[in-house]
């Protein structure tokens, strides 16, 4: 597989080092705003709402999006779809129920910057709080999967050593969060959001030069795919992870719940007058709708073009080299690096602000025990906490990204699933339930991730989605046990409207 | 099941369009 050479691969170069000069500079732009903490982790109310919207969608839409599901469909064929049809389907669904709600309760609670903050507020826990926080270091697997798609494309494409790749990215991203929070994560991800969109139209357009055949381009795909395989185009697929009924409508299960990351729900936070959520909205589903449903075509036309690669995860770099001339090849590669990047930095910030929020911050009152401490004083530790935070993550996902691992989208999908079987039930029963109390929450949060975990593990449900989603109704049992067993209500009226230590 | 694909879309469009509209605009109630 030839990388680039000669004058595409400086026009490439050049154009990364425009990109990350811009972003930089967006970083430090940003500085303006991440001063508080409320500042670095959500930047309420300076960034556009149909900006945020972008950006939603953005951060949902990664490697895992761009390179790893493409390779999945090259790998197991047309069964992929049912994936990308419940990304944008049941994602945008998803968001449009939760989001109201949750931005709602988040503005009673007198303003809170993330999610772990959100469920500490609601069942009056700190323990709660911190517990949820910790759950988010799961990401930290997510954010290897990042490294290792944007190394690989550096390698595939440029040439540069895997190694240097992710310590590339990593360098990169920790500057301008560092520096610009989340006003910085926002903005830079309205771009990445565009030029994501239009790298997933140029690979559907693409369609009909490289498969051909006119308006039936995709019945000539199909015609192509049967005869290399004909599980290619089979609705379930011959093994791999959408297999069966029940995996694919837990594949929807998950999609629907996916907004519940804490990187992603946390961005409603970002929104700072109610009627500003309509925009957001539907920004959000729009660019979900172009970035997440039309990539995953060039993995199916990557198996017609060149069907025996070694790793299904090279099915995108190698299709858009075949398909497009040098100039847009160096487009797109921009547009799948600020894919990998909107994601990352979103889940950089998410666990940082947390580390910093959720963890630092409540436990300040111990940690300085016999020093006064006034509340702006710890808000800025907090944040400070929070940029050093960025410094270790990035050196963690960086060790542990150097064992390069096989298949990118599991090593994704296991992390957040992890997490996403923890906090569903608390949130979810946060919004309708008056009797949820912490007992519950807390009890629901470990029964959820211990249990997908084991079966993980132990290979007692061998499909993913089906793990989590029994994790997640085992969690919602137990929690709605241990809360009413435990009994006392948290009236609306009990709630503080402001975090008193 | 391209052809399921593309209807599907269609689908989930109006039904998505449907819901933002309910809930997202400035009369609706608590939801």
């Amino acid at each position: 597989m030839e990388t680039l050479s000669g004058s595409l691969l400086w026009l490439v170069i050049g154009l990364l080092i425009v990109y990350f000069g811009f972003m930089s500079w967006l970083g430090k732009k940003g500085a303006a705003h991440s001063g508080s903490m409320e500042g670095f982790a959500t930047a309420r109310g300076k960034v556009n709402p149909w900006i945020v919207g972008t950006s939603f969608a953005a951060t949902y839409s990664s490697a895992n999006l761009f390179i790893g599901v493409p390779g999945l469909a090259y790998q197991y064929g047309t069964s992929v779809l049912w994936y990308t049809l419940g990304c944008f389907g049941a994602s945008w669904i998803g968001l449009l129920l939760f989001a109201k709600t949750f931005w709602r309760y988040g503005h009673r609670f007198g303003g809170v910057s993330t999610l772990p903050e959100w469920l500490g507020r609601r069942y009056n826990s700190k323990a709660l709080q911190v517990f949820v926080a910790l759950l988010i270091l799961f990401n930290v697997y997510y954010i290897v999967g990042q490294n290792v798609g944007l190394a690989t494309i550096f390698e595939t494409i440029i040439g540069i050593p895997y190694f240097w790749g992710i310590v590339i990215g990593v360098a990169i991203t920790i500057l301008y969060i560092g520096m610009g929070g989340a006003y910085a994560q926002m903005m830079t991800d309205g771009i990445q959001g565009i030029f994501m969109a239009v790298t997933s139209l140029l690979v559907f357009i693409s369609l009909f030069w490289t498969i051909g055949g006119g308006w039936n381009v995709f019945g000539e795909l199909s015609d192509k795919l049967a005869a290399i395989d004909p599980h290619l185009i089979a609705p379930l697929s011959n093994g791999g992870p959408y297999n069966s009924v029940m995996a694919i409508m837990a594949v929807q299960f998950l999609l629907f719940s996916f907004v519940l990351m804490p990187h992603l729900l946390s961005k409603v936070l970002s929104i700072e007058n109610e009627e500003d959520l309509k925009p957001f909205t539907l920004s959000s589903g729009i660019t979900l709708f172009l970035i997440s449903t039309l990539m995953v075509l060039g993995g199916l036309a990557a198996r017609v073009l060149a069907p025996n690669l070694e790793k299904a995860d090279q099915a995108i770099p190698v299709y858009i080299m075949e398909a497009f001339p040098p100039v847009l090849v160096a487009f797109i590669i921009v547009g799948i690096i600020s894919a990998i990047l909107s994601s990352t930095d979103g889940l950089y910030l998410g666990v940082t602000s947390s580390i910093g929020n959720d963890i630092y911050k409540p436990l300040a009152p111990y940690l300085h025990r016999g020093k006064q401490m006034t509340e702006k004083a710890i808000d800025q530790a907090a944040v400070k906490t929070s940029k050093v935070a960025l410094v270790f993550v990035g050196l963690a996902s960086l060790y542990i990204s150097l064992d390069r691992p096989d298949s990118l989208a599991m090593l994704i999908q296991f992390s957040f699933s992890a997490i996403i079987s923890g906090v569903i039930a608390p949130i979810t029963l946060g919004y309708f339930w008056k009797k949820g109390n912490n007992f519950g929450a807390i009890v629901g949060l470990f029964t959820g991730v211990g249990l997908y975990v084991f079966f993980m593990n132990y290979q007692v449900i061998a499909n993913m989605f089906i793990a989590m989603f029994v994790s997640a109704v085992a969690s919602f049992i137990m929690m709605m046990m241990v809360s009413a067993l435990t009994g006392k209500e948290v009236s609306e009226e009990a709630l503080p409207a402001k975090n008193i230590s | 099941m391209f052809m399921t694909y593309w209807v599907l879309l269609g689908l989930l469009w109006a039904v998505g369009l449907i819901l933002w509209n309910s809930i997202y605009s400035k009369e609706s109630k608590e939801g």
